[in-house]
């Protein structure tokens, strides 16, 4: 339930959450590994 | 090592940019990390749309950040270089207020917040205060541990904080960033576990994440339909959603508690008739201590409560 974005697509990541799409955490990633 | 670093900055109310930074030392009494992951939560808005006291630009958002501690500032003690930490919305507390002296942290008056007052995890390098840093436990990855530094410490503190026992009646209002969450902790609390959401999309994921009853608020009175059930003990308010806060108090229990996490600035509607002939209450709860969060971070980690 938690869905990632790149640090780069933070925006697109940021309006998702905002517009109540997220299913249900949205988490930036840096492109190290995690 | 790289000179410089990415990182996303909120120029401007509404306006985020790509820049890269170049990289220096941390602080005297800070600590550098390299960025993980960093979740995106609704309060991040308090700094896209200045709407938190206290916000100037260009600001970095961001306080549910996971990252490795890359260098300690002058004079930080109990840190290793490498240590996978976290840090959520409160950024550190002072240790001289009145209420750190109460040792009332999470109430601090001069704390700092991650990503609004300072810059927080929409980046590769963050610099952090040494108390309000957490361990991220070994069998948590960063990406999961992220959303547990806000949303999760958040519901979790709430409902042990609530006063609700195992076998309560305990409503979540919202199944969103907050209130998936919610649920899963109320359920393996104990407690009887009422997910209210509006429409029924989401009443077989409530169900299938620890939910014993479904209420959708479109459907009918939700207070009413709450009351059917007995009445909450606790209603754990986390969608950002007054309205939907006004109309379900009447489904609280006596001597039941509306606990509102979800942020809105719009007033919640309540009658003193609705407050006094049943002995309710509604009130606030902010996040939590770090050391909460270590709890609930250590208690998680064998099993992915996220997923």
């Amino acid at each position: 339930m938690i869905e990632t974005f790149p640090l780069e697509k933070a925006e697109e990541g940021y309006r998702k959450m905002m517009s109540n799409k997220a299913r249900f955490r949205i988490v930036l990633t840096m492109g190290t590994p995690v | 090592m790289s000179t410089k670093y990415k990182a996303v900055e909120v120029t401007r109310p509404g306006v985020f940019t790509l820049t890269e930074r170049p990289l220096t030392d941390p602080p005297a009494g800070q600590v550098r990390l390299r960025v993980e992951a960093c979740g995106v939560c609704h309060s991040d808005s308090g700094t896209v749309d200045a709407v938190l006291p206290g916000i100037t630009y260009p600001r970095v958002p961001g306080h549910e950040v996971v990252g490795k501690i890359d260098a300690l500032g002058q004079g930080v003690s109990g840190w290793k270089i490498g240590q996978r930490v976290g840090v959520g919305f409160l950024g550190g507390h002072c240790g001289q207020c009145q209420s750190c002296r109460r040792g009332d942290f999470v109430n601090c008056t001069n704390q700092p917040i991650s990503g609004a007052h300072f810059d927080g995890g929409y980046a590769e390098v963050m610099m952090a205060f040494p108390n309000g840093l957490v361990a991220i436990p070994e069998g948590l990855s960063s990406v999961e541990a992220a959303p547990l530094l806000c949303a999760g410490i958040t519901t979790f503190n709430a409902l042990r904080r609530s006063g609700a026992i195992p076998g309560d009646l305990v409503a979540i209002l919202g199944i969103g960033g907050l209130g998936h969450l919610g649920v899963q902790f109320a359920s393996h609390m104990g407690f009887k576990v009422v997910a209210v959401a509006r429409g029924a999309e989401k009443e077989q994921l409530a169900k299938k994440l620890g939910a014993h009853h479904y209420i959708d608020s479109n459907a009918g009175d939700p207070a009413a339909a709450l009351k059917a059930l007995g009445g909450a003990k606790v209603i754990l308010a986390t969608a950002s959603d007054s309205k939907a806060m006004s109309a379900i108090m009447g489904g609280l229990a006596t001597r039941g508690r509306m606990i509102v996490v979800g942020a809105g600035a719009e007033a919640i509607q309540v009658s003193p008739f609705q407050l006094l002939f049943s002995s309710v209450g509604v009130e606030g709860a902010l996040t939590g201590s770090p050391l909460i969060m270590r709890t609930r971070l250590a208690s998680v980690s064998s099993k992915a409560s996220n997923q």
